[in-house]
């Protein structure tokens, strides 16, 4: 109890107070067990844009339900990005032609169209403690 | 009807003369889009009725086709011919009798165009619909333009994306061929060119950028290299000789990677036509031929002679205008204007050039012996039209080109002729010494039929002939494989 108390003590001196919020990323049905999903988290249109993410956090692909816990993001909307790193390169792997070889996807499970799909498509809002699973393929 | 209803009947049609000439007569002539039609289920073996004649014991076998089949949906149809679901059929020839049977190939357009209830996936000539995915090509991949056999597998062939893998004997999909981890999703045309020795060699395109791949005669990658070609154009198909791969460019270029293929191309006959002479074992080794401007879908055979010079077939029409910009009036049973492709033969001399020998036979699907691909050959096989009034091919056509002669055997207006496919004679080595099998759409029986021809004698017409229970729309291209 005393640890706990002492916990939250540290969190109201770290943490924005009233304006934060937890995303969970969850990641079912790789096709691999091998490497990480690689996760980039954007709040504007513009980040999404510029590919420069807010946020970016990994996955371990060997977990049952591979998960991403990011904490502490202000309230606000977001949209996400993973890539399926099955062979650990750190990259997305992409065909001489730039197609994609490695399975990816987005928030919403937004399908891409000749390129990623629109901010608006994958944009999601975050308050309090969200939950979202992702289809990377 | 007698004068006097004839008079009011024009009179009730006072619009008629809004109505193009051509409009008038494919309304009343558009028996032939049975060509085109919708096949809605898959068709399971079943036995073939034989017509007349016997088939030669010796010829025993599979001739896999394939032909797109599904076009229309309630909720939006496709935007031209090359974009219809790819139907794989199966037509097995073994003592004296014929069975066949066919499926569609599962691909993840006709998944999600299935789910739609419309015809979202973008492709050649169709603009993508609402909630259409397109990752890569593969999401437009139709499956529908030609087979080859790797190994055990049967691979279902488009131009813009992976080869599809089936089971030769059930015709399932087992999915997309991945030759590399590193190239997964990297386009493989659909006319891949065959060594007699089984090795294939064949191109990926995007724009400038060409992907040769080199795969050993069970289907297993040799090589893969990029190259940079001169110009972005259209290819459907290129050709070879023994040591060169001859990749033809049309001035149909393409302006942008987008979808519909259709709308990013531009015609520049001003460009001409180059043919880019590479050779095989160095890909760096290369020579450019300049020839008058012509569009063409399909070439034949490339043969080298002892001087150097290279020669091989072509079926060129004089611009896109025809099936190629306009494969969407074909399904809604218009007539083109433009002439159907006629034949040429194209000389790149050693001393750098090149000549175009147009001729006035119509010839499209030209097709030889296999076992002389890439050597100096003596016959082609095509198909033919020589009723100006009538689309697509109503004849099959050998080609001598040493005598300068042409057998034609004439179908006539009641036939859909599709493309034949040559079987040598066990045996024989000789060019030409064997059957050409292939079908046709019989548009008063209202069934495909699948003919067999000496094919040395083509003009006596089909030895043996049998009738399918269906009329299936015509196809694009097949391969038969001996039993």
């Amino acid at each position: 109890m005393k640890t706990l108390i002492a916990a939250l003590a540290l969190c109201a001196v770290i943490a924005p107070a009233a304006h934060a919020a937890d995303l969970t990323l969850t990641f079912p049905g790789l096709k691999a067990r091998t490497g990480t999903v690689l996760i980039a988290v954007y709040d504007s249109p513009e980040s999404w844009a510029s590919g420069k993410p807010t946020r970016a956090a990994t996955a371990s692909a060997a977990a049952d339900l591979p998960t991403a816990k990011l904490e502490g993001l202000p309230d606000g909307t977001y949209a996400v990005r993973a890539v399926h790193d099955v062979d650990g390169d750190g990259k997305m792997g992409r065909n001489p032609f730039g197609i994609p070889t490695e399975p990816y996807g987005f928030s919403n499970d937004a399908p891409p169209v000749m390129g990623p799909p629109a901010f608006e498509a994958a944009v999601f809002p975050l308050k309090g403690s969200v939950a979202q699973a992702i289809h990377l393929n | 009807m007698n004068r006097r209803e004839i008079l009011s009947a024009a009179a009730l049609l006072g619009g008629a003369s809004l109505l193009t000439p051509e409009a008038v007569w494919a309304a009343a002539a558009n028996d032939w889009t049975l060509g085109v039609a919708d096949v809605e289920s898959d068709i399971a073996p079943t036995a073939l009725t034989r017509l007349h004649g016997r088939a030669p014991a010796q010829l025993k076998g599979t001739l896999f086709r394939n032909g797109p089949a599904r076009f229309r949906r309630p909720g939006g149809s496709v935007g031209h011919w090359f974009d219809g679901d790819g139907l794989v059929r199966k037509f097995q020839i073994a003592d004296g009798q014929a069975r066949m049977s066919a499926r569609f190939v599962d691909t993840a357009k006709r998944r999600r165009d299935t789910a739609a209830g419309a015809a979202i996936t973008p492709g050649y000539g169709t603009v993508a619909g609402p909630g259409a995915k397109l990752s890569g090509p593969d999401d437009a991949n139709p499956a529908n333009t030609s087979v080859m056999m790797a190994g055990g597998e049967l691979w279902a062939l488009w131009e813009g994306g992976s080869p599809t893998v089936l089971d030769p004997v059930t015709l399932e999909t087992r999915g997309l061929k991945t030759l590399r981890p590193d190239l997964k999703g990297m386009p493989f045309l659909a006319h891949p060119r065959v060594q007699p020795d089984g090795t294939v060699w064949n191109l990926g395109l995007a724009g400038q950028h060409a992907l040769i791949w080199k795969l050993a005669p069970d289907g297993a990658l040799q090589k893969a290299e990029m190259i940079t070609l001169p110009r972005s154009a259209y290819m459907h198909d290129f050709t070879a000789t023994a040591r060169h791969l001859v990749i033809v460019l049309q001035p149909w270029v393409q302006q942008r990677l987008t979808m519909p293929v259709v709308d990013a191309m531009a015609w520049k006959p001003e460009l001409g036509t180059q043919v880019l002479v590479i050779d095989k074992d160095d890909l760096s080794s290369r020579r450019i031929f300049e020839l008058p401007p012509f569009f063409f879908f399909h070439l034949g055979d490339g043969w080298e002679e002892r001087d150097g010079t290279i020669r091989f077939d072509a079926c060129i029409d004089e611009d896109p205008s025809g099936t190629a910009a306009n494969g969407g009036a074909i399904l809604r049973g218009e007539q083109l204007r433009a002439t159907p492709p006629r034949r040429a033969l194209i000389t790149l001399r050693a001393d750098g050039r090149g000549e175009l020998a147009k001729e006035m036979v119509s010839a499209e699907f030209p097709r030889g012996d296999a076992r002389f691909a890439g050597l100096a050959r003596r016959y082609s096989v095509h198909v033919t039209n020589q009723r100006a009034e009538r689309p697509l091919f109503q004849g099959l056509a050998v080609r001598d080109w040493t005598r300068d002669r042409d057998q034609v055997f004439d179908f006539g207006s009641r036939h859909l002729v599709e493309e034949a496919v040559f079987v040598p004679r066990p045996g024989s080595s000789e060019e030409l010494d064997g059957w050409l099998v292939g079908t046709t759409l019989n548009l008063d029986a209202k069934a495909t039929e699948l003919h067999v021809f000496d094919a040395r004698h083509v003009d006596r017409g089909p030895i043996t002939a049998w009738r399918a229970p269906a009329a299936l729309p015509v196809t694009f291209h097949g391969v038969f494989v001996p039993a």
